[in-house]
């Protein structure tokens, strides 16, 4: 029995229920608990990825005729680099967590909470099937709206956890309506490209996916299902226009936001859409609107990142510029590069939430940056991690976020001279932006009482930070191996899509042209910012400011209109079907009732007479008529 | 070892003859439900290692002059056992949540038990004329549970579920008496399965195989409204949110968790395979007339989902927006057996354990609330969470099982469903999916309306759940997890009766 590996979901799901059913009242126990779960799974993670640990057989689920949907362990080289990112990082989100929410009245149910996430996303990276993918991706959404909304007696952070919830669920009906197709289609539900070949519909002719591609009698189910599972991507990784939960669910604690909304949550609708590459890949058009709709992302929200005043919104649109560029490399045709650069995000990205986490936790839950400022020589660690975040991100040269985003810009380079362009700029808007949040942060004067009373967190927060800023200092080339082995996994799984050997060509003047954005955006950045002025000197744009009027949209208009088609039908029920067809039926019976009246003459012959009457006509239409 | 499952109905008779010679109606009660609980649990793993033979009863009853003789036919099979699970099951938490010392208690007890002995009967009767009278049976302390303890609206609301539901069993009796007719008179009877086969064998007859297939045709019509009001099908659907916000929570609970799966269990097990039948050779004028209401039926089915899903939206109090969930919810039923294939049925059958589950739940919840503070209009009521986590923690549970999350009992039975639908009616199916956002927007705008915020003015301090009064949610719970995790412990009795349905031909 190879039972062992299972123990990566087992471990985190017993945490959670163990914590629920018996240990809210004990939060150093709960904590303890939470955190020991997450450190099984990671060493299983990492059993898995050097050790001998092998992928145990699959669980089955339901099992009908022409159906065997089951809950199977995926430990290719994809998963176990997916694996090691998310239990690295949750595992020192939950050490950090230990800290950061000491003395939350609700710090137990924040830990079982945190578990029950790793659970789901776990179950997510080990998915063998689209079904699994799905319920965990469902649960993904549970644990998100659960820990969103962790602070429910706010009413902004329950609106924001209902949003993010719903949002996703948009997503995800076009998820399962793409997998749905995808099963019509193909007649399977596995990921491995070798039941697609196998468990093709052959009466159908279609015995592998550019069967289907060739056959013109399913092009509109093709694009149904290519559209449909993108969806899926839009609504988890907060693609424009389904963006509009993310930065609202910087209402959740901040180790939450470093721990799903950098690293792992929204990193899952990448990872989907790489891990069926090839379904999205036979589609010409899908592909070009995978690569907008990432254009589109990367460029908006860097934009609205330009002008926000609050430290984890600028955070959190900075993320969604970033998972614009990963999608984008899909659509462009470089999934290994996307996940090159989602695995260097993961950290660095983290590394950023946490140390805001640190700034905010220092400055007494004051979020504006503009009450910020001089922070650096009050807590010296937090800053200096903060700064290699900020130049890993920005992608300073030779740190991580420098040779990831440099293999997307690669992918636009050959061929797309309008995404190479935007994305190029996009990069010089990110050094910009970030370097804005970081010279007002931690320079110039002291603007707020709390920033002069300012103090270092404790150890259980700034570990964590040096931790994860260590990879993105000196391990800056082995993050180049990184992005190989991801292109030998896709080129040795899917063969057919990926082209054997990317071209270095071009590559000295992308790199270039990346070193020139990174410093053009810290040059405008240090003009503007450097000496931490008072308020911000950049002419204030309405529209950046206002994201754009996207949320004012949803909520006036959708929801307007949403809710006008809602009372309207409720009209109509309650008066049409409810009231004339019962109040009809009702005055139908009494006018009955009053021509009955006339046959009640109390005498009892009458009614016998009439009872007799109708029973010689049922008889005789009993007998004769049938 | 056959009358076994007679004791079904045995327990809740005993119970009442206890509740007329003054025992405390509560405990009577309760104890008549845990028994039954119990034994429909015995059941069920004899079931599973001894199959359906040594279950089956059948004794002549009465026989009237030009009609088939009626017998006492009961039985188990992988259809309706987990009908009577999902019976028994209700039916405690109904009347555990119950208040042991409201008004009229003899009553109220004594009904609520016809009700949930009319259910059993109705889902354990192989016979016709049974399987109807049963569920008659359990309609009238229906009307009375609304009339004499409904909370709010009760006169109204027990007039018009009376006359919807009288009305829908007529036209199903209609219904069920063309079936009946519909064979030569020599092979007519009121047992479903014996009836099944004759009806087989009267269209595999050249001489007459017409008059068959024109009889089962015109049934159809009648079944499909009959049964289908009793499920509460677009447009015949008013009388379940009106009726379910105006019943005390125990009627609630067992009308939507258990009667009213009286109806798709008609259509799944009599209705449809007629009609489906393999093998059928109906004339073609027949077959297009059967289309027709086919066709009828789906548009009538996403008129459920995406009508009445906008119509739940729109709702202010809670007991109305479930009962509009719940309308809302049989469409995806209706769509599965719409799609007529084994999957889709697997999925119906889960469908309506899990739907009955986690609708009691929901509505047993909604009356705690309501009862706690007084109040049943979502926007009056607010920050619940903070005062009641425990009441909060199981209504989201109840809402997430509602909207369909994996891990409880109604995301397999949906998925089931929508799989079958798509290779059936693709089109159709893509509209009935769009119901898992409507859904997931009513159900979380209530959670975060009840439970979250800020707590309004003066709605006061809130109690929570006694560890007595957790017991009923917790079994539903329970129930719900089970058969979500593994949704192959109903399949595997059930799957083997479809293929008798199916392929039995």
């Amino acid at each position: 029995m190879n039972a062992l590996p299972w123990f990566l979901l087992v471990a985190p799901l017993l945490s959670a229920v163990v914590i629920f059913a018996t240990l809210l009242r004990s939060p150093k126990v709960a904590a303890g608990i939470s955190i020991g779960a997450c450190a099984i799974s990671f060493a299983i993670a990492l059993g898995l990825k050097f050790g001998s640990l092998v992928a145990p057989v699959a669980i089955p689920w339901i099992t009908l005729p022409g159906l065997a949907i089951e809950i199977g362990f995926n430990a290719d080289a994809l998963a176990q680099m997916m694996l090691l990112v998310v239990t690295g990082v949750g595992l020192l989100v939950h050490i950090y967590s230990f800290a950061y929410m000491d003395g939350d009245k609700g710090q137990a149910r924040f830990f079982a909470e945190l578990s029950l996430f790793m659970f789901s996303m776990l179950g997510i990276v080990i998915a063998t099937n689209f079904i699994q993918m799905f319920i965990f991706w469902e649960l993904v959404g549970l644990s998100s709206y659960l820990l969103i909304g962790f602070w429910f007696e706010k009413k902004s952070a329950a609106d924001a956890a209902k949003k993010a919830f719903l949002v996703n669920r948009i997503g995800d009906f076009g998820f399962l309506v793409g997998i749905i197709t995808f099963w019509g289609l193909t007649g399977t539900l596995f990921f491995d490209p070798a039941t697609w070949t196998a468990g093709g519909d052959s009466a159908k002719g279609i015995t592998s996916l550019v069967d289907l591609q060739a056959n013109p009698k399913f092009a509109t189910l093709i694009h149904v299902m290519g559209f449909g599972l993108f969806m899926g991507c839009m609504g988890k990784s907060a693609m424009v226009p389904l963006h509009v939960w993310l930065p609202d669910a910087m209402e959740g604690p901040t180790p939450v936001s470093a721990l799903i909304h950098a690293a792992t949550m929204v990193a899952a609708g990448v990872y989907m859409i790489c891990r069926i590459y090839p379904v999205l890949a036979i589609t010409p058009l899908l592909m070009t609107f995978i690569a907008a709709i990432g254009l589109i992302t990367l460029l908006f929200a860097a934009v609205i990142a330009l002008q926000q005043d609050d430290i984890k919104r600028i955070l959190a649109y900075s993320t969604l510029s970033q998972l614009g560029y990963m999608v984008m490399a899909v659509g462009l045709g470089a999934p290994a590069a996307a996940m090159f650069h989602l695995t260097t995000h993961a950290f660095f990205k983290a590394l950023l939430f946490l140390g805001a986490g640190s700034v905010i936790h220092a400055m007494h839950h004051e979020q504006d940056i503009w009450k910020m400022g001089g922070l650096w020589k009050k807590i010296p660690l937090t800053f200096w991690t903060f700064v290699v975040g900020t130049a890993a991100l920005t992608g300073f040269p030779f740190l991580a976020g420098f040779f990831s985003k440099e293999e997307i810009l690669m992918a636009a380079w050959h061929g797309h001279p309008f995404h190479f362009g935007l994305a190029a700029l996009t990069a010089a808007l990110t050094s910009f932006y970030m370097f804005r949040l970081f010279f007002v942060t931690f320079f110039g004067e002291c603007r707020s009482e709390d920033a002069k009373h300012a103090h270092e967190s404790p150890a259980a927060m700034w570990l964590p930070l040096v931790i994860l800023a260590i990879p993105s200092v000196i391990a800056g080339f082995g993050f180049v191996g990184i992005g190989h082995a991801f292109h030998d996994f896709f080129h040795h799984a899917f063969p057919a899509f990926i082209h054997a050997e990317h071209s270095h060509e071009g590559a000295g003047i992308v790199m270039s042209i990346s070193i020139v954005a990174f410093l053009a955006g810290l040059g405008a950045a240090a003009a503007y910012y450097l000496k931490g002025p008072a308020k911000d000197p950049m002419p204030a744009m309405p529209p950046v400011q206002n994201k754009f009027y996207i949320d004012y949209i949803y909520d006036n208009a959708v929801l307007g209109v949403q809710a006008g088609i809602a009372r309207m039908l409720n009209t109509i029920d309650y008066w049409l079907l409810g009231t004339i067809f019962v109040r009809g039926s009702a005055t139908f019976v009494s006018i009955g009732g009053e021509l009955l009246r006339l046959f009640q003459t109390g005498n009892m012959q009458t009614y016998a007479f009439l009872f007799s009457l109708g029973a010689a006509l049922l008889f005789y239409y009993i007998l004769f008529l049938i | 070892m056959n009358i076994l499952p007679l004791f079904l109905l045995i327990i809740p008779t005993l119970a009442l003859v206890a509740i007329v010679l003054r025992t405390c109606p509560k405990t009577a009660a309760t104890v008549a439900a845990t028994a039954n609980f119990f034994l429909s649990a015995v059941l069920f793993y004899l079931y599973c290692q001894m199959g359906p033979a040594p279950f089956d009863f059948n004794l002549p009853w009465a026989s009237f002059p030009g009609l088939p003789t009626i017998h006492l036919h009961f039985g188990l099979d992988g259809l309706n056992l987990p009908l009577i699970v999902l019976a028994t099951t209700v039916s405690l938490a109904a009347i555990l949540v119950s208040p042991a010392d409201c008004k009229r208690k003899e009553e109220f007890f004594a009904y609520l038990l016809i009700m949930s002995l009319g259910g059993i009967g109705a889902f354990l009767s192989f016979d016709l004329f049974f399987f109807y009278i049963f569920h008659e049976f359990a309609l009238i302390p229906t009307f009375l549970l609304i009339g004499i303890w409904g909370p709010q609206n009760r006169a109204y609301a027990a007039f018009q579920i009376t006359l919807y539901l009288m009305i829908g069993s007529l036209v199903l009796l209609a219904g069920l008496i063309l079936l009946v007719l519909s064979v030569p008179e020599a092979a007519r009877t009121w047992d479903m399965i014996a009836l099944q086969k004759a009806i087989a064998e009267s269209l595999s007859n050249a001489a007459t195989a017409g008059n068959t297939s024109a009889m089962i045709a015109l049934s159809y019509p009648f079944l499909l409204i009959g049964f289908g009001t009793l499920v509460s099908l677009f447009p015949f659907h008013s009388w379940a949110p009106a009726g379910y916000a105006a019943a005390p929570p125990g009627a609630a609970m067992l009308h939507a968790g258990v009667l009213k799966k009286f109806g798709l269990y008609g259509l799944l097990r009599i209705a449809l395979p007629l009609v489906h039948a393999p093998g059928t050779q109906m004339e073609p004028t027949w077959a297009a007339w059967v289309a027709a209401w086919q066709y009828l039926l789906l548009l009538l089915l996403l008129g459920n989902v995406l009508y009445i899903g906008f119509v739940t939206m729109a709702q202010k109090e809670l007991q109305t927006m479930l009962g509009f969930s719940s309308v809302m919810h049989m469409g995806y039923a209706f769509l599965g057996l719409a799609a007529y294939s084994e999957i889709g049925f697997a999925g119906v059958v889960l469908m309506m354990v899990a739907h009955g589950l986690s609708a009691a739940l929901l509505f047993g919840l909604a009356g705690e609330i309501q009862q706690r503070t007084g109040e049943n209009r979502m926007d009056k009521l607010g920050g619940l969470a903070s005062s009641a986590p425990i009441l909060a923690t199981f209504f989201l549970i109840g809402s997430m099982a509602s909207i369909g999350l994996p891990g409880l009992a109604n995301f397999a039975g949906e998925l089931l469903i929508f799989m079958a639908g798509f290779k059936t009616y693709p089109s159709i199916t893509f509209f009935a999916i769009w119901g898992v956002v409507i859904g997931g927007v009513y159900q979380l705008r209530a959670v975060a309306s009840i439970f979250y915020g800020p707590a309004p003015e003066g709605l006061g301090e809130v109690k929570d759940l006694t560890m007595a009064a957790r017991i009923p949610y917790l079994i539903l719970i329970a129930a719900l997890f089970l058969f979500g995790l593994a949704p192959q412990l109903l399949l595997q009795i059930v799957q083997p009766s479809l293929s008798k349905l199916f392929g039995g031909a």
